[in-house]
């Protein structure tokens, strides 16, 4: 009775039809975009790739690609401008599995710090590591996605000695690596391990701007692993390694479906967004 | 209890009254001590109510019998006396004016408002309600307040943003009337008096306030409302409180620790059963003392201390949702007060000080988020009443208002989020981090006078405030290296009209209509260079309320219209690139309109009570360029039922609430975050859809047990009845292609008991 009174007192519950899970890929979905360099400076060229999962398996349809030109009021909580969900503010990159392109010159200051000439406009905010990124819209059949690489760009409103120090020391971002994993064939029903690895060098170093100290601070990047599958059960959608964590490995334990085919994706995520997938064929036995 | 006495003769008579002849008491009420005669007396005799004329006279007709007759108005000691009725009787009668109790007293005694919408509530009836047996709860169920959510502490008051509604002790703001979470109030329960709403169209002794102000008064710890000591314990938290009289000088404290969160995790996880819920701690106490210098000098002096804290973490399967929270805020009011009364009027006088530190601390993901905030304020207030004639009486009074903030913050722009944010409920915010530490400083120093005019039937008060501003902070432009910063001062003059008229109609009916501008200054928090302007400045209200009253001991109905225009609101400045500095305009406006009927009925055979329906519609604009949209809290239709009931060793309390679910912004459809890996919303019109209607009914039952020495009371509270999931919040599935609703408790217990002597 006292322990039903407590639960009545504070049960504030969900809708319990809500599935908050992304681990299981029962539908056509984007799961990564990957660009290559992950950061340059504008308007150097990047390539793009996306990777996208379906049920039955990766979804070989080709993605119609373009460069977002809206910029995200500083309001805004989401990635990008409500402006880049349709396509009139697009700069088109073309239909094809990959996409290559030239950064939009003025990425710095659509999405970056930088302010017109003579403009007391407020600079962008950069993400927590101190980032700026230029989205990048894909559209595959009905799905929308947006990647969004990494644009180099000075330091807004720092003293001028900390910016130009920033300007001449900080190193681009690079793409992690995933140590090759595999997993051919595996019992069905049953618990599997499910790993995924990296050389220590993808957690990369990387100078920021410290705004209340007014430095520059070395700081490592923290790293995210998502975890992907057409069947059975993952006890979460993603494993993280704080950037005060040395760890180069993590693993989750996968509960494999039914016998027949399956598929498992493994999405590396280092926090400057850069980003490595490793994709299984696994049968199931 | 007069209502109740007379209520009881009426009653015992009724039977024979119709059978026999009416008689006529009349008389003229005038004040022992000046001969003076005493107007707006109210008289009691039986079932009938009159009041005095500017004479002091008045006349009823009754049946023949045997009567008590009551004098009674708010400035005056309570007279009886036995009453033979044979034939027609003329009597003078010879008053005293209200001991005083010091501070700054809440005059209440009637039961119907002053003005349209007040509303005016005794600290035992308020006890009475459902809301956990804690006086300060019962603003929650008062007609003119919107439904709060589930877990929430804010007041919206006839469709007014929480931060524009201010909470007054004995005249002294303080921050907050809730503690974290809105179980419990923050000033303690123990020492409550009354409780007092004006939900709009104040009078010119208040000030820094666009929306209503709430008035609680300490009680007098002398009074026998206050015992000599009380325990009590419920599954919520413990409070003991005391007095004793030392001298001249009675002093009283109370103590209040939660236990919430320890009786949860005595028996489960909270983190498991209810990972929504919010399980803060809280503790509050008061000291409070009271003396008499002279015969009619009264000195009061009280401290009011807060602290809240909340951990918690919304853990998740993915990281980068998961979210924790630390919330950290304490804060301290102290008073030091004088009156003086005369027999034509009173001087107060007093000085206040306080602290408040808060410090919040956020991870959304991988993202962190801060605000610390820690103020000195202070203040001094000065108020003279006069009665100048039979038909005048003048207020003249100032106030003082100062503080001085200083704060940090880091984090996302939309963190926390304003008014007006197109937010996603669950959704984190957008990763975009900046920081900065300001000071600001917001003095106000006004005078305030009034005149009440009486005129027949008409009663008019004309009044006026007169405010000066300073407002500082420390930056003009963001920080950039050791640069030291250029600050900012605005000095800046209001003036106020405020007044009403009210019309008595007859004995039992009048029209009343009040209105008046009113002014707040920014938040020092919206004082940053780079969260919000530095150069911000005073918004601005225009109040008009309209309204009809009838009432005939022991009910009343009440009529009231209202309508309020807001200007220079402060608001995000939604362009795409704001300038320097100027993440806040004061660019936003806000209309509300909107009507309440209100029946009460107070002491019928132990039952006290009220009716209230509103109907309103709140709008804002955060730009001129903007449509107007519906205000975040807008409730279209209220009903609220509230009841006590005292029978013998009985009590029984209860309420039941039906309102229009708040605005929200509905999702069309979601796109994929490559960086973050999340699913991000589509959204539609901003506030374009509404959470389903709301309705609760709750219960509460107490019975106390006297002793020799001690009396005692145990009591159970059940709050939603029915057991109705009522809808909090729309919520979404992580790819936002399903929608479901956050619901609130199904079912809240509350057991208790109480001792006291």
């Amino acid at each position: 009775m006292k322990r039903a009174l407590l639960v009545a007192l504070v049960a504030a519950g969900c809708d319990d039809g809500l599935d908050q899970r992304l681990a299981i890929v029962r539908e056509p979905r984007v799961l990564a975009v990957i660009s290559e360099p992950a950061e340059a400076r504008p308007p150097q060229p990047i390539t793009l790739r996306a990777v996208i999962a379906g049920p039955d398996g990766p979804v070989a349809s080709p993605p119609t690609w373009g460069f977002c030109v809206a910029p995200k009021p500083p309001t805004e909580d989401n990635a990008v401008s409500a402006g880049c969900i349709d396509e009139a503010l697009i700069l088109p990159l073309g239909t094809g599995s990959t996409a290559s392109g030239t950064l939009p010159g003025d990425g710095c200051l659509r999405f970056g710090p930088d302010v017109p000439p003579g403009m007391d406009f407020r600079p962008r905010d950069p993400d927590a590591t101190g980032g700026y990124y230029q989205p990048v819209r894909v559209a595959v059949d009905d799905l929308l996605a947006f990647g969004l690489p990494r644009i180099t760009c000075k330091l807004g409103r720092a003293p001028f000695d900390v910016a130009l120090d920033y300007d001449q020391r900080y190193v681009a971002n690079g793409n992690p690596a995933l140590m090759p994993f595999a997993l051919d064939a595996v019992p069905a029903n049953t618990d599997v391990t499910l790993r995924a690895a990296w050389p220590a060098e993808s957690a990369e170093s990387y100078l920021a701007f410290d705004p209340i100290s007014q430095t520059l601070v070395e700081r490592r990047e923290a790293m995210r692993v998502s975890w992907f599958a057409t069947g059975g059960a993952l006890p979460v959608d993603a494993t993280a390694v704080n950037e005060d964590d040395a760890t180069t490995e993590v693993t989750t334990t996968w509960r494999t479906p039914d016998a027949g085919p399956a598929w498992v994706w493994i999405v590396l995520r280092d926090a400057r967004g850069g980003i490595a997938v490793q994709t299984l064929a696994v049968s199931v036995r | 209890m007069r209502n109740l006495a007379a209520v009881a003769l009426v009653l015992a008579a009724a039977g024979v009254a119709q059978a026999q002849a009416i008689a006529t008491v009349s008389g003229r009420v005038i004040d022992r001590t000046t001969k003076a005669a005493v107007a707006g007396a109210v008289i009691a005799v039986g079932n009938e109510l009159v009041a005095t004329d500017d004479d002091g006279a008045f006349a009823i007709a009754l049946p023949r019998g045997r009567y008590t007759l009551v004098v009674s108005a708010p400035f005056l000691t309570e007279h009886r006396q036995p009453l033979v009725l044979a034939g027609d009787v003329a009597l003078e009668i010879e008053v005293d004016p209200a001991a005083e109790t010091g501070g700054e007293r809440i005059e209440v005694v009637d039961i119907a408002p002053t003005a349209p919408g007040e509303t005016k509530v005794d600290a035992k009836t308020a006890r009475a309600v459902p809301g956990g047996g804690d006086a300060g709860k019962i603003v929650q169920s008062m007609p003119a307040v919107a439904r709060p959510p589930a877990g929430s502490a804010e007041i919206v008051v006839w469709g007014a943003a929480p931060r524009d509604t201010r909470v007054f002790v004995d005249g002294v703001p303080v921050p907050a009337l809730y503690h974290l979470g809105g179980y419990r109030s923050a000033v303690g329960n123990d020492l409550v008096g009354e409780i007092k709403l004006t939900p709009a169209a104040f009078g010119p002794d208040r000030g820094r306030a666009i929306g209503g102000v709430i008035d609680l008064a300490i009680d007098d710890p002398s009074s026998d409302r206050i015992p000599t000591w009380r325990a009590q314990a419920d599954v919520l938290d413990g409070a003991l409180a005391g007095k004793a009289r030392i001298g001249p000088i009675t002093i009283a404290a109370a103590v209040r620790q939660s236990w919430l969160d320890h009786a949860i995790g005595a028996v489960a996880d909270p983190q498991e059963l209810a990972p929504n819920a919010p399980l803060p701690r809280w503790s509050d106490a008061q000291l409070v003392a009271r003396g008499k210098l002279a015969e009619r000098v009264t000195l009061t002096g009280w401290v009011l201390g807060s602290l809240d804290s909340l951990e918690r973490t919304l853990a998740s399967d993915d990281p980068a949702t998961e979210v924790r929270e630390s919330v950290d805020q304490r804060w301290v009011r102290g008073q030091l007060g004088l009156r003086r009364d005369r027999s034509d009027g009173y001087d107060a006088a007093s000085v206040w000080f306080g602290r408040e530190r808060a410090r919040d601390a956020y991870a959304f993901g991988m993202t962190p988020a801060s605000h610390t905030s820690d103020a000195w304020v202070g203040g001094a207030r000065g108020v003279q009443q006069s009665r100048l004639s039979d038909h005048l009486t003048l207020t003249l009074g100032g106030d003082l208002d100062a503080e001085r903030a200083r704060e940090a913050r880091t984090g996302s722009l939309t963190i926390p989020a304003r008014e007006g944010d197109l937010h996603i409920f669950g959704q984190p915010p957008g990763d975009d981090v900046a920081a900065d530490r300001w000071t600001a400083t917001t003095l106000d120093l006004a005078g305030h006078a009034a005149l009440d005019v009486r005129a027949g039937r008409l009663t008019a008060t004309l009044g006026a405030r007169f405010d000066g501003w300073l407002l500082d902070a420390s930056r003009l432009t963001p920080r950039v290296g050791t640069t030291p910063g250029i600050g900012t001062q605005q000095i800046l003059m209001t003036q106020d009209p405020r007044g009403s008229v009210q019309l008595r109609l007859t004995d039992a009916a009048l029209l009343r209509v009040d209105g008046g501008r009113y002014h707040q200054a920014r938040a020092a928090s919206d004082a940053s260079a780079v969260f919000g302007t530095p150069t911000l400045g005073l918004e601005d209200a225009w109040h008009v309320t309209a309204g009809g009253q009838w009432r005939r001991a022991p009910f009343a109905i009440e009529a009231a219209g209202y309508a309020r225009w807001l200007d220079d609101l402060v608001a995000r400045d939604l362009a795409v690139t704001p300038p320097l500095a100027q993440a806040l305009t004061q660019g936003g406006t806000g209309r509300v309109l909107g009507a309440q009927i209100t029946a009460r009925i107070v002491g019928w055979r132990g039952l006290t009570g009220w009716l209230a329906y509103s109907i309103s519609k709140s709008t804002r604009k955060d730009a001129a360029t903007q449509a107007r949209r519906l205000f975040d809290h807008d409730q279209t239709h209220g009903l609220i039922a509230v009841a006590g009931w005292e029978h013998g060793p009985w009590t029984i309390g209860g309420r039941v609430r039906v309102s229009t679910g708040e605005p929200r912004t509905a999702v069309l459809g979601a796109f994929f975050d490559s960086r973050s890996g999340r699913f991000q919303p589509i959204r539609g019109e901003h506030n374009g859809v509404r959470l389903p209607t709301f309705f609760a009914a709750d219960l509460r039952g107490e019975r106390r047990i006297a002793t020799a020495t001690t009396r005692a009371a145990i009591y159970l509270e059940v709050q939603n009845l029915t057991s109705r999931a009522n809808a909090e919040e729309l919520i979404y599935s992580a790819d936002f292609q399903t929608q479901g609703y956050l619901t609130s408790l199904p079912l809240l217990a509350i057991a208790g008991v109480r001792i006291e002597r």
